[in-house]
Protein backbone atom coordinates (compact mmCIF):
# COMPACT_ATOMS: atom_id res chain seq x y z
CA UNK A 1 0.00 0.00 0.00
CA UNK A 2 3.15 2.48 0.85
CA UNK A 3 4.71 1.52 -2.52
CA UNK A 4 1.83 2.16 -4.18
CA UNK A 5 1.48 5.85 -2.95
CA UNK A 6 4.65 6.46 -3.61
CA UNK A 7 4.42 4.74 -6.64
CA UNK A 8 1.45 7.49 -7.64
CA UNK A 9 2.90 10.29 -5.58
CA UNK A 10 5.74 10.04 -8.28
CA UNK A 11 3.85 9.55 -11.03
CA UNK A 12 2.04 13.05 -9.99
CA UNK A 13 5.01 14.69 -9.79
CA UNK A 14 6.98 13.37 -13.08
CA UNK A 15 3.00 14.68 -14.56
CA UNK A 16 3.87 18.04 -12.77
CA UNK A 17 7.11 18.59 -14.22
CA UNK A 18 6.06 17.42 -17.80
CA UNK A 19 3.43 19.80 -17.55
CA UNK A 20 5.66 22.78 -16.48
CA UNK A 21 8.45 21.82 -19.49
CA UNK A 22 5.83 21.72 -22.03
CA UNK A 23 4.21 25.32 -21.03
CA UNK A 24 7.12 26.61 -20.47
CA UNK A 25 6.84 27.12 -17.37
CA UNK A 26 10.43 27.18 -15.73
CA UNK A 27 11.87 29.56 -18.73
CA UNK A 28 8.61 32.33 -17.23
CA UNK A 29 9.64 31.53 -13.64
CA UNK A 30 13.37 32.37 -14.57
CA UNK A 31 12.39 35.49 -16.67
CA UNK A 32 10.18 36.69 -13.68
CA UNK A 33 13.67 36.32 -10.90
CA UNK A 34 16.02 37.39 -13.71
CA UNK A 35 14.47 40.64 -14.71
CA UNK A 36 12.64 43.83 -13.08
CA UNK A 37 9.39 44.35 -14.84
CA UNK A 38 10.50 47.83 -15.95
CA UNK A 39 13.56 45.76 -17.49
CA UNK A 40 11.00 43.22 -19.55
CA UNK A 41 8.17 46.14 -20.17
CA UNK A 42 11.26 47.90 -21.74
CA UNK A 43 12.74 44.74 -23.49
CA UNK A 44 9.41 44.40 -24.85
CA UNK A 45 8.43 47.67 -25.55
CA UNK A 46 12.30 49.18 -27.07
CA UNK A 47 13.65 52.25 -25.27
CA UNK A 48 13.51 53.86 -28.06
CA UNK A 49 12.13 52.02 -31.01
CA UNK A 50 8.70 50.40 -31.71
CA UNK A 51 7.00 51.73 -28.72
CA UNK A 52 9.55 53.26 -27.05
CA UNK A 53 8.76 52.69 -23.44
CA UNK A 54 12.17 53.29 -21.70
CA UNK A 55 12.70 56.89 -23.06
CA UNK A 56 9.05 57.65 -22.33
CA UNK A 57 9.38 56.72 -18.74
CA UNK A 58 12.72 58.27 -18.68
CA UNK A 59 11.16 61.88 -19.76
CA UNK A 60 8.16 61.28 -17.20
CA UNK A 61 10.39 61.00 -14.28
CA UNK A 62 11.72 64.36 -15.02
CA UNK A 63 8.23 65.90 -15.95
CA UNK A 64 5.63 67.46 -14.04
CA UNK A 65 2.95 65.34 -14.27
CA UNK A 66 0.00 67.91 -13.97
CA UNK A 67 -1.04 67.61 -17.60
CA UNK A 68 -0.54 64.20 -19.91
CA UNK A 69 2.12 64.64 -22.71
CA UNK A 70 1.04 63.53 -26.03
CA UNK A 71 3.29 61.04 -27.48
CA UNK A 72 3.67 61.28 -31.69
CA UNK A 73 4.52 57.71 -32.77
CA UNK A 74 4.10 57.36 -36.10
CA UNK A 75 2.99 54.01 -37.16
CA UNK A 76 2.33 53.75 -40.86
CA UNK A 77 2.03 49.80 -40.83
CA UNK A 78 0.58 48.39 -37.83
CA UNK A 79 4.49 47.16 -36.79
CA UNK A 80 3.64 48.73 -32.94
CA UNK A 81 0.59 50.07 -31.29
CA UNK A 82 0.04 53.09 -28.92
CA UNK A 83 2.46 54.40 -26.64
CA UNK A 84 0.34 57.10 -24.99
CA UNK A 85 -0.63 54.65 -21.79
CA UNK A 86 2.50 53.99 -20.63
CA UNK A 87 2.09 57.64 -18.60
CA UNK A 88 -1.50 58.45 -19.21
CA UNK A 89 -3.62 59.91 -16.34
CA UNK A 90 -7.74 60.02 -16.82
CA UNK A 91 -8.86 63.78 -16.73
CA UNK A 92 -5.99 65.81 -17.28
CA UNK A 93 -5.54 67.90 -19.86
CA UNK A 94 -2.26 67.07 -22.75
CA UNK A 95 0.29 69.85 -22.35
CA UNK A 96 -0.24 71.72 -25.60
CA UNK A 97 3.50 72.88 -25.16
CA UNK A 98 5.64 69.61 -24.82
CA UNK A 99 5.44 66.56 -26.91
CA UNK A 100 7.81 63.22 -26.97
CA UNK A 101 8.25 62.22 -30.84
CA UNK A 102 9.21 58.52 -31.00
CA UNK A 103 11.08 56.94 -33.99
CA UNK A 104 10.78 60.05 -36.92
CA UNK A 105 13.57 61.98 -37.13
CA UNK A 106 11.93 62.86 -40.74
CA UNK A 107 9.75 65.07 -39.04
CA UNK A 108 11.62 67.60 -37.90
CA UNK A 109 13.19 70.13 -39.62
CA UNK A 110 16.20 72.09 -38.19
CA UNK A 111 16.42 75.71 -38.55
CA UNK A 112 18.63 76.52 -35.58
CA UNK A 113 20.76 75.03 -32.82
CA UNK A 114 17.26 75.84 -30.77
CA UNK A 115 14.74 75.72 -32.83
CA UNK A 116 12.99 73.00 -35.66
CA UNK A 117 10.11 72.85 -36.99
CA UNK A 118 7.73 70.14 -36.91
CA UNK A 119 5.75 68.79 -39.46
CA UNK A 120 3.86 65.82 -38.23
CA UNK A 121 1.93 63.72 -41.27
CA UNK A 122 1.53 66.59 -43.21
CA UNK A 123 0.61 68.87 -40.53
CA UNK A 124 2.79 71.63 -39.40
CA UNK A 125 2.68 71.48 -35.58
CA UNK A 126 4.86 74.47 -34.99
CA UNK A 127 8.72 75.54 -33.90
CA UNK A 128 10.07 73.30 -30.83
CA UNK A 129 13.80 73.27 -29.30
CA UNK A 130 14.76 70.14 -27.70
CA UNK A 131 14.85 69.02 -24.41
CA UNK A 132 16.37 65.90 -24.57
CA UNK A 133 16.95 63.44 -26.91
CA UNK A 134 17.83 59.65 -27.49
CA UNK A 135 18.59 58.58 -30.94
CA UNK A 136 15.05 59.08 -32.72
CA UNK A 137 13.33 59.48 -29.85
CA UNK A 138 13.07 63.43 -28.73
CA UNK A 139 11.21 65.76 -26.05
CA UNK A 140 10.30 68.69 -27.50
CA UNK A 141 9.04 72.37 -25.81
CA UNK A 142 7.35 74.69 -27.93
CA UNK A 143 9.06 77.94 -28.38
CA UNK B 1 10.42 37.23 -5.85
CA UNK B 2 8.49 39.90 -4.93
CA UNK B 3 6.41 39.60 -8.16
CA UNK B 4 5.64 35.96 -7.49
CA UNK B 5 4.08 35.95 -4.07
CA UNK B 6 2.35 39.01 -5.31
CA UNK B 7 0.87 36.53 -8.19
CA UNK B 8 0.04 34.37 -5.34
CA UNK B 9 -1.39 36.79 -3.28
CA UNK B 10 -3.47 37.98 -6.21
CA UNK B 11 -4.84 34.72 -6.58
CA UNK B 12 -5.85 33.90 -3.25
CA UNK B 13 -7.03 36.70 -3.03
CA UNK B 14 -9.40 36.71 -6.12
CA UNK B 15 -10.05 33.01 -5.84
CA UNK B 16 -11.47 34.31 -1.84
CA UNK B 17 -13.77 36.95 -3.48
CA UNK B 18 -15.73 34.49 -5.41
CA UNK B 19 -16.45 32.25 -2.42
CA UNK B 20 -18.95 34.36 -1.51
CA UNK B 21 -21.69 34.39 -0.77
CA UNK B 22 -21.76 30.48 -0.88
CA UNK B 23 -23.60 30.70 2.87
CA UNK B 24 -26.56 31.92 1.15
CA UNK B 25 -26.21 29.34 -2.11
CA UNK B 26 -25.80 26.46 0.41
CA UNK B 27 -29.80 26.08 0.83
CA UNK B 28 -29.71 25.49 -2.82
CA UNK B 29 -27.15 22.59 -2.93
CA UNK B 30 -29.35 20.09 -2.45
CA UNK B 31 -32.32 21.28 -4.13
CA UNK B 32 -30.67 21.60 -7.33
CA UNK B 33 -27.94 19.03 -6.99
CA UNK B 34 -25.15 21.67 -6.90
CA UNK B 35 -22.06 20.53 -6.81
CA UNK B 36 -18.72 22.79 -5.61
CA UNK B 37 -17.74 24.30 -8.87
CA UNK B 38 -21.02 24.86 -10.01
CA UNK B 39 -21.48 26.91 -6.14
CA UNK B 40 -18.58 28.61 -7.65
CA UNK B 41 -19.58 29.61 -10.86
CA UNK B 42 -23.15 30.73 -9.55
CA UNK B 43 -20.96 33.11 -6.92
CA UNK B 44 -18.71 34.54 -9.82
CA UNK B 45 -22.11 35.24 -12.08
CA UNK B 46 -23.30 37.25 -8.74
CA UNK B 47 -20.17 38.97 -7.76
CA UNK B 48 -19.58 40.09 -11.40
CA UNK B 49 -23.08 41.34 -11.38
CA UNK B 50 -22.61 43.03 -8.09
CA UNK B 51 -18.96 45.20 -9.97
CA UNK B 52 -21.01 45.83 -12.73
CA UNK B 53 -23.52 47.70 -10.12
CA UNK B 54 -20.50 49.10 -8.52
CA UNK B 55 -18.51 50.37 -11.68
CA UNK B 56 -20.97 53.08 -11.84
CA UNK B 57 -20.24 54.48 -8.65
CA UNK B 58 -17.36 56.12 -7.56
CA UNK B 59 -15.94 53.74 -5.00
CA UNK B 60 -12.52 52.83 -3.32
CA UNK B 61 -11.54 49.78 -5.27
CA UNK B 62 -8.82 48.93 -2.57
CA UNK B 63 -11.92 48.84 -0.06
CA UNK B 64 -14.05 46.88 -2.57
CA UNK B 65 -11.24 44.46 -2.97
CA UNK B 66 -10.44 43.73 0.88
CA UNK B 67 -14.03 43.71 1.60
CA UNK B 68 -15.06 40.85 -0.32
CA UNK B 69 -11.84 39.19 0.28
CA UNK B 70 -13.32 39.27 4.25
CA UNK B 71 -16.61 37.74 3.28
CA UNK B 72 -14.77 35.37 1.62
CA UNK B 73 -13.21 33.99 3.87
CA UNK B 74 -16.24 33.91 6.21
CA UNK B 75 -17.88 31.41 3.96
CA UNK B 76 -14.86 29.27 3.79
CA UNK B 77 -14.49 29.05 7.25
CA UNK B 78 -18.29 28.40 7.47
CA UNK B 79 -18.45 25.63 4.83
CA UNK B 80 -15.16 24.33 5.20
CA UNK B 81 -16.18 20.62 5.64
CA UNK B 82 -19.57 21.00 3.70
CA UNK B 83 -18.02 21.35 0.62
CA UNK B 84 -14.94 18.77 1.01
CA UNK B 85 -12.16 21.34 -0.18
CA UNK B 86 -9.53 19.26 1.00
CA UNK B 87 -10.51 16.52 -1.60
CA UNK B 88 -11.33 18.69 -3.84
CA UNK B 89 -8.59 17.70 -6.24
CA UNK B 90 -9.82 19.90 -9.08
CA UNK B 91 -9.17 22.85 -7.26
CA UNK B 92 -6.29 22.18 -6.50
CA UNK B 93 -5.35 21.72 -10.25
CA UNK B 94 -7.30 25.01 -10.65
CA UNK B 95 -4.93 26.85 -8.67
CA UNK B 96 -1.38 25.07 -9.90
CA UNK B 97 -2.95 26.17 -13.53
CA UNK B 98 -3.66 29.84 -12.63
CA UNK B 99 -0.23 30.16 -11.14
CA UNK B 100 1.49 29.02 -14.52
CA UNK B 101 -0.23 31.14 -16.91
CA UNK B 102 -0.46 34.03 -14.44
CA UNK B 103 3.69 33.56 -14.60
CA UNK B 104 3.30 33.21 -18.30
CA UNK B 105 1.62 36.71 -18.69
CA UNK B 106 4.20 38.18 -15.97
CA UNK B 107 7.30 36.99 -18.43
CA UNK B 108 5.33 38.45 -21.49
CA UNK B 109 3.70 41.49 -20.53
CA UNK B 110 3.17 42.91 -23.53
CA UNK B 111 -0.53 44.56 -24.55
CA UNK B 112 -2.01 43.73 -27.51
CA UNK B 113 -3.13 46.21 -30.10
CA UNK B 114 -6.98 46.57 -28.91
CA UNK B 115 -5.45 46.16 -25.34
CA UNK B 116 -2.99 49.15 -25.44
CA UNK B 117 -5.86 51.61 -27.57
CA UNK B 118 -9.02 50.97 -26.19
CA UNK B 119 -9.33 48.09 -23.47
CA UNK B 120 -6.39 49.90 -21.05
CA UNK B 121 -7.39 53.27 -20.81
CA UNK B 122 -10.63 52.12 -19.49
CA UNK B 123 -9.15 50.07 -17.04
CA UNK B 124 -6.81 53.50 -16.11
CA UNK B 125 -10.29 54.84 -15.52
CA UNK B 126 -11.70 52.51 -12.72
CA UNK B 127 -7.83 52.02 -11.78
CA UNK B 128 -7.56 55.87 -10.88
CA UNK B 129 -10.77 55.56 -8.92
CA UNK B 130 -13.57 57.01 -11.35
CA UNK B 131 -16.65 55.26 -12.44
CA UNK B 132 -18.61 54.42 -15.55
CA UNK B 133 -20.18 57.80 -16.36
CA UNK B 134 -16.31 59.11 -16.45
CA UNK B 135 -15.43 56.76 -19.59
CA UNK B 136 -16.50 59.32 -22.00
CA UNK B 137 -13.67 61.65 -20.43
CA UNK B 138 -11.00 59.15 -21.35
CA UNK B 139 -8.40 59.61 -23.89
CA UNK B 140 -9.51 57.99 -27.70
CA UNK B 141 -12.81 56.42 -25.78
CA UNK B 142 -14.64 54.45 -28.19
CA UNK B 143 -17.39 55.36 -25.98
CA UNK B 144 -19.86 52.60 -27.60
CA UNK B 145 -17.95 49.80 -25.67
CA UNK B 146 -18.43 48.24 -22.63
CA UNK B 147 -16.34 47.97 -20.10
CA UNK B 148 -16.80 45.03 -17.24
CA UNK B 149 -13.91 43.24 -18.06
CA UNK B 150 -11.67 46.04 -17.43
CA UNK B 151 -13.32 46.95 -14.13
CA UNK B 152 -11.79 43.09 -12.77
CA UNK B 153 -8.51 44.19 -14.32
CA UNK B 154 -8.67 47.35 -12.72
CA UNK B 155 -9.95 46.15 -9.84
CA UNK B 156 -7.13 43.23 -9.14
CA UNK B 157 -4.08 46.01 -10.63
CA UNK B 158 -5.13 48.31 -7.82
CA UNK B 159 -4.43 45.54 -5.18
CA UNK B 160 -1.72 44.41 -6.56
CA UNK B 161 1.89 45.09 -4.91
CA UNK B 162 3.49 45.72 -8.03
CA UNK B 163 2.43 48.47 -9.57
CA UNK B 164 2.19 46.72 -13.23
CA UNK B 165 -1.13 47.09 -15.17
CA UNK B 166 -0.51 43.11 -16.30
CA UNK B 167 -1.46 42.30 -12.92
CA UNK B 168 -4.70 42.94 -13.12
CA UNK B 169 -4.82 40.72 -16.30
CA UNK B 170 -4.52 37.66 -13.58
CA UNK B 171 -8.36 38.03 -13.57
CA UNK B 172 -9.20 37.30 -16.85
CA UNK B 173 -6.76 34.11 -16.34
CA UNK B 174 -9.00 32.57 -12.99
CA UNK B 175 -12.31 33.14 -14.48
CA UNK B 176 -10.69 31.37 -17.85
CA UNK B 177 -9.23 28.41 -16.13
CA UNK B 178 -12.20 28.21 -13.74
CA UNK B 179 -14.70 27.94 -17.10
CA UNK B 180 -12.38 25.24 -18.15
CA UNK B 181 -12.79 23.49 -14.63
CA UNK B 182 -16.45 23.77 -14.02
CA UNK B 183 -16.93 22.12 -17.23
CA UNK B 184 -14.56 19.55 -16.70
CA UNK B 185 -16.03 18.82 -12.83
CA UNK B 186 -19.33 17.80 -14.56
CA UNK B 187 -18.32 14.73 -15.11
CA UNK B 188 -16.25 13.56 -11.94
CA UNK B 189 -12.82 12.44 -13.60
CA UNK B 190 -10.23 11.03 -11.79
CA UNK B 191 -7.00 13.40 -10.49
CA UNK B 192 -5.12 12.27 -13.62
CA UNK B 193 -7.73 12.27 -15.65
CA UNK B 194 -8.74 15.74 -15.02
CA UNK B 195 -5.04 17.24 -14.93
CA UNK B 196 -4.71 15.85 -18.35
CA UNK B 197 -8.09 17.14 -19.89
CA UNK B 198 -7.14 20.81 -17.84
CA UNK B 199 -4.44 20.28 -19.91
CA UNK B 200 -5.10 19.55 -23.55
CA UNK B 201 -8.12 22.02 -22.93
CA UNK B 202 -6.34 25.33 -22.46
CA UNK B 203 -3.35 23.95 -24.38
CA UNK B 204 -5.91 24.08 -27.03
CA UNK B 205 -7.94 27.14 -26.44
CA UNK B 206 -5.12 29.58 -24.43
CA UNK B 207 -4.52 32.00 -26.97
CA UNK B 208 -1.51 34.42 -24.83
CA UNK B 209 -2.28 37.15 -27.58
CA UNK B 210 -5.82 37.34 -26.53
CA UNK B 211 -5.23 37.63 -23.08
CA UNK B 212 -2.87 40.59 -23.49
CA UNK B 213 -5.75 43.23 -22.98
CA UNK B 214 -8.52 41.78 -25.07
CA UNK B 215 -12.00 40.72 -23.78
CA UNK B 216 -12.86 37.58 -25.54
CA UNK B 217 -11.53 35.54 -22.65
CA UNK B 218 -13.99 36.89 -20.37
CA UNK B 219 -16.49 35.85 -23.18
CA UNK B 220 -14.99 32.88 -23.85
CA UNK B 221 -15.65 32.11 -19.89
CA UNK B 222 -19.16 33.90 -19.63
CA UNK B 223 -20.65 31.72 -22.54
CA UNK B 224 -19.66 28.83 -20.95
CA UNK B 225 -21.05 29.37 -17.60
CA UNK B 226 -24.18 30.15 -19.91
CA UNK B 227 -24.47 26.86 -21.29
CA UNK B 228 -23.77 24.56 -18.28
CA UNK B 229 -26.13 26.61 -16.70
CA UNK B 230 -28.58 25.94 -19.48
CA UNK B 231 -28.00 22.23 -19.11
CA UNK B 232 -28.82 22.36 -15.32
CA UNK B 233 -32.35 24.72 -16.02
CA UNK B 234 -33.38 21.67 -18.59
CA UNK B 235 -33.74 19.13 -15.47
CA UNK B 236 -36.24 21.90 -13.80
CA UNK B 237 -39.68 22.66 -14.71
CA UNK B 238 -40.71 25.79 -12.25
CA UNK B 239 -39.24 29.14 -12.64
CA UNK B 240 -36.47 29.43 -10.13
CA UNK B 241 -33.03 30.52 -8.90
CA UNK B 242 -31.48 28.91 -11.75
CA UNK B 243 -33.53 30.93 -14.39
CA UNK B 244 -32.33 33.90 -12.77
CA UNK B 245 -28.84 33.05 -12.75
CA UNK B 246 -29.01 32.67 -16.44
CA UNK B 247 -30.30 35.76 -17.04
CA UNK B 248 -27.83 37.95 -15.12
CA UNK B 249 -25.52 35.85 -16.52
CA UNK B 250 -26.75 37.22 -19.86
CA UNK B 251 -26.13 40.67 -18.45
CA UNK B 252 -22.58 40.00 -17.71
CA UNK B 253 -22.29 38.77 -21.57
CA UNK B 254 -23.88 42.33 -22.73
CA UNK B 255 -21.27 44.21 -20.61
CA UNK B 256 -18.28 42.43 -22.00
CA UNK B 257 -18.08 43.45 -25.55
CA UNK B 258 -20.57 44.46 -27.89
CA UNK B 259 -20.65 40.95 -30.10
CA UNK B 260 -22.53 39.98 -26.86
CA UNK B 261 -25.79 41.20 -28.18
CA UNK B 262 -25.68 38.86 -30.78
CA UNK B 263 -24.75 35.61 -28.03
CA UNK B 264 -27.43 36.83 -26.21
CA UNK B 265 -29.63 36.54 -28.89
CA UNK B 266 -28.49 32.70 -29.73
CA UNK B 267 -28.89 31.88 -26.42
CA UNK B 268 -32.43 33.22 -26.42
CA UNK B 269 -32.79 31.22 -29.85
CA UNK B 270 -31.70 28.20 -28.18
CA UNK B 271 -33.48 28.24 -24.72
CA UNK B 272 -36.58 29.23 -27.17
CA UNK B 273 -36.21 25.50 -28.94
CA UNK B 274 -35.66 23.49 -26.05
CA UNK B 275 -38.13 20.90 -25.98
CA UNK B 276 -37.46 20.37 -22.14
CA UNK B 277 -38.09 24.16 -21.04
CA UNK B 278 -41.93 25.20 -20.32
CA UNK B 279 -43.90 27.74 -22.14
CA UNK B 280 -44.04 29.93 -19.58
CA UNK B 281 -40.21 29.79 -18.84
CA UNK B 282 -39.68 31.04 -22.29
CA UNK B 283 -41.39 33.81 -21.84
CA UNK B 284 -39.87 34.58 -19.37
CA UNK B 285 -36.30 34.35 -21.22
CA UNK B 286 -37.53 36.15 -23.70
CA UNK B 287 -38.84 39.30 -21.40
CA UNK B 288 -35.72 39.36 -19.23
CA UNK B 289 -33.20 39.08 -22.27
CA UNK B 290 -35.22 41.39 -24.40
CA UNK B 291 -35.36 43.98 -21.36
CA UNK B 292 -31.81 43.44 -20.70
CA UNK B 293 -30.27 44.13 -24.19
CA UNK B 294 -32.84 47.14 -24.17
CA UNK B 295 -31.24 48.47 -21.05
CA UNK B 296 -27.80 48.50 -22.76
CA UNK B 297 -28.69 49.94 -25.46
CA UNK B 298 -30.58 53.00 -23.83
CA UNK B 299 -27.74 53.61 -21.19
CA UNK B 300 -25.25 53.94 -23.75
CA UNK B 301 -27.66 56.26 -26.53
CA UNK B 302 -28.44 58.30 -23.56
CA UNK B 303 -25.10 58.48 -22.27
CA UNK B 304 -22.37 58.15 -24.83
CA UNK B 305 -24.77 59.03 -27.72
CA UNK B 306 -23.08 55.86 -29.42
CA UNK B 307 -23.90 52.20 -30.45
CA UNK B 308 -21.59 50.12 -31.86
CA UNK B 309 -22.48 47.61 -35.13
CA UNK B 310 -18.93 45.77 -36.37
CA UNK B 311 -16.28 48.61 -35.25
CA UNK B 312 -16.54 52.46 -36.00
CA UNK B 313 -17.24 54.18 -38.95
CA UNK B 314 -19.19 50.24 -39.89
CA UNK B 315 -21.45 50.89 -42.75
CA UNK B 316 -24.18 48.28 -44.75
CA UNK B 317 -23.63 47.82 -48.46
CA UNK B 318 -26.78 48.84 -50.23
CA UNK B 319 -29.71 46.36 -50.49
CA UNK B 320 -28.99 46.35 -54.27
CA UNK B 321 -25.05 44.93 -53.92
CA UNK B 322 -25.98 42.07 -52.10
CA UNK B 323 -25.71 39.88 -55.20
CA UNK B 324 -23.11 41.82 -56.88
CA UNK B 325 -20.19 40.25 -58.87
CA UNK B 326 -17.71 42.26 -56.36
CA UNK B 327 -19.36 41.79 -53.41
CA UNK B 328 -19.96 37.83 -54.29
CA UNK B 329 -15.88 37.74 -54.68
CA UNK B 330 -15.63 38.25 -51.15
CA UNK B 331 -17.16 35.11 -50.71
CA UNK B 332 -13.66 32.49 -50.98
CA UNK B 333 -11.89 34.44 -48.82
CA UNK B 334 -14.06 34.63 -45.81
CA UNK B 335 -14.38 30.82 -46.40
CA UNK B 336 -10.58 30.72 -46.29
CA UNK B 337 -10.70 32.98 -43.41
CA UNK B 338 -13.25 29.96 -41.50
CA UNK B 339 -11.14 27.72 -42.47
CA UNK B 340 -7.69 29.14 -41.12
CA UNK B 341 -9.46 30.04 -38.18
CA UNK B 342 -10.61 26.21 -37.43
CA UNK B 343 -6.63 25.68 -37.26
CA UNK B 344 -6.09 28.47 -35.61
CA UNK B 345 -8.23 27.52 -32.59
CA UNK B 346 -8.40 23.46 -33.23
CA UNK B 347 -11.04 22.92 -30.79
CA UNK B 348 -13.61 23.86 -34.00
CA UNK B 349 -11.52 20.62 -35.72
CA UNK B 350 -12.88 18.25 -33.15
CA UNK B 351 -16.19 19.70 -32.84
CA UNK B 352 -16.74 19.59 -36.55
CA UNK B 353 -15.48 16.06 -36.47
CA UNK B 354 -17.26 14.90 -33.70
CA UNK B 355 -20.43 16.35 -35.19
CA UNK B 356 -20.20 14.31 -38.49
CA UNK B 357 -19.46 11.52 -36.88
CA UNK B 358 -22.81 11.09 -34.43
CA UNK B 359 -24.53 12.23 -37.96
CA UNK B 360 -23.17 9.83 -39.68
CA UNK B 361 -24.28 7.10 -36.92
CA UNK B 362 -27.44 8.39 -37.32
CA UNK B 363 -26.97 8.91 -32.97
CA UNK B 364 -27.26 13.37 -33.07
CA UNK B 365 -29.50 13.77 -30.50
CA UNK B 366 -31.91 17.38 -29.74
CA UNK B 367 -29.78 17.64 -26.96
CA UNK B 368 -26.71 18.48 -28.97
CA UNK B 369 -28.75 19.99 -31.64
CA UNK B 370 -28.01 23.98 -29.73
CA UNK B 371 -24.30 23.31 -29.93
CA UNK B 372 -24.49 22.96 -33.90
CA UNK B 373 -27.01 26.04 -33.95
CA UNK B 374 -24.66 28.15 -32.30
CA UNK B 375 -21.82 27.25 -34.18
CA UNK B 376 -23.97 27.49 -37.50
CA UNK B 377 -25.18 30.71 -36.45
CA UNK B 378 -22.07 32.21 -35.56
CA UNK B 379 -20.05 31.02 -37.95
CA UNK B 380 -23.00 33.16 -40.64
CA UNK B 381 -22.45 36.10 -38.52
CA UNK B 382 -18.68 36.26 -38.66
CA UNK B 383 -18.70 35.85 -42.29
CA UNK B 384 -21.95 38.19 -42.65
CA UNK B 385 -20.12 40.81 -41.09
CA UNK B 386 -17.48 41.21 -43.10
CA UNK B 387 -19.93 40.85 -46.56
CA UNK B 388 -22.48 43.39 -46.14
CA UNK B 389 -19.77 45.95 -45.17
CA UNK B 390 -19.11 48.95 -47.11
CA UNK B 391 -15.79 49.41 -46.83
CA UNK B 392 -12.68 48.89 -49.10
CA UNK B 393 -10.55 47.38 -46.09
CA UNK B 394 -12.68 44.85 -45.47
CA UNK B 395 -10.20 42.30 -45.94
CA UNK B 396 -7.79 43.56 -43.43
CA UNK B 397 -10.41 43.72 -41.11
CA UNK B 398 -11.68 39.99 -41.54
CA UNK B 399 -8.55 38.85 -41.02
CA UNK B 400 -7.29 40.57 -37.55
CA UNK B 401 -10.83 40.28 -36.10
CA UNK B 402 -12.97 37.53 -37.45
CA UNK B 403 -10.57 34.91 -35.19
CA UNK B 404 -11.24 36.89 -32.05
CA UNK B 405 -15.19 36.45 -32.89
CA UNK B 406 -15.05 32.93 -33.31
CA UNK B 407 -12.75 32.10 -30.03
CA UNK B 408 -15.24 33.68 -28.01
CA UNK B 409 -18.11 31.14 -28.41
CA UNK B 410 -15.07 28.52 -29.04
CA UNK B 411 -15.83 27.20 -24.99
CA UNK B 412 -18.63 25.64 -25.58
CA UNK B 413 -17.73 23.00 -27.93
CA UNK B 414 -15.56 22.37 -25.27
CA UNK B 415 -18.66 20.83 -23.18
CA UNK B 416 -20.07 18.96 -26.54
CA UNK B 417 -16.49 17.49 -26.67
CA UNK B 418 -16.93 16.48 -23.11
CA UNK B 419 -20.08 14.88 -23.52
CA UNK B 420 -18.71 13.06 -26.33
CA UNK B 421 -15.54 12.08 -24.23
CA UNK B 422 -17.74 10.71 -21.71
CA UNK B 423 -19.94 8.50 -23.59
CA UNK B 424 -17.57 6.93 -26.12
CA UNK B 425 -14.37 6.64 -23.78
CA UNK B 426 -16.24 6.38 -20.46
CA UNK B 427 -19.43 4.83 -20.65
CA UNK B 428 -19.47 3.11 -24.34
CA UNK B 429 -22.71 0.94 -23.14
Amino acid sequence: MKILKLKLLLACVVLLILILHLNKSFLDIYSLLKFEPHERMTKIYGDCGGESYGFIKKISKIYNKKLNLRVLNDNPNFTFNNSTWFTYNVNKDYDKDKIILINNINSLKYLDENKYQLIFKNKNLGYFKILQKDNTCFFLQRI
Amino acid sequence: MIEIINIIYLIAGVTLIFFSPTVLLYKFKKKYGLIFFETYLINIILILNIFLILSFFTLNLNYIFFLFIIIGIANVFYLYKKYNFNKNYLFLIFLLFSFLYSIKIASNLKLEWDGAVIWIFRAINFYEGFSFWNLKNVHDGSLAYPHLGTYGWALVWKNSFVDYEYTGRIFYILIYLISICVAINKYYFNFITSIALVFVFTTLTFDQALFSGYQEPLMFSLIIFIFLLIHKINKSNSLNFLHWTCVINANLILWVKNEGVAFVIYILLILLIEKKIKKKIKIFFLLSFSTLILMKFLIFNFYFTENLTGWKGYQFINFNQFLSYEILQRIPFLIFQLIIIFFKYPIYIIFILFVSYRILIKNFKHDNLKYLIFFILNCLMSFSIYYFVDDPRWHFHASVTMDRILYQTSGIYLIFILNFYQKYFLNPK
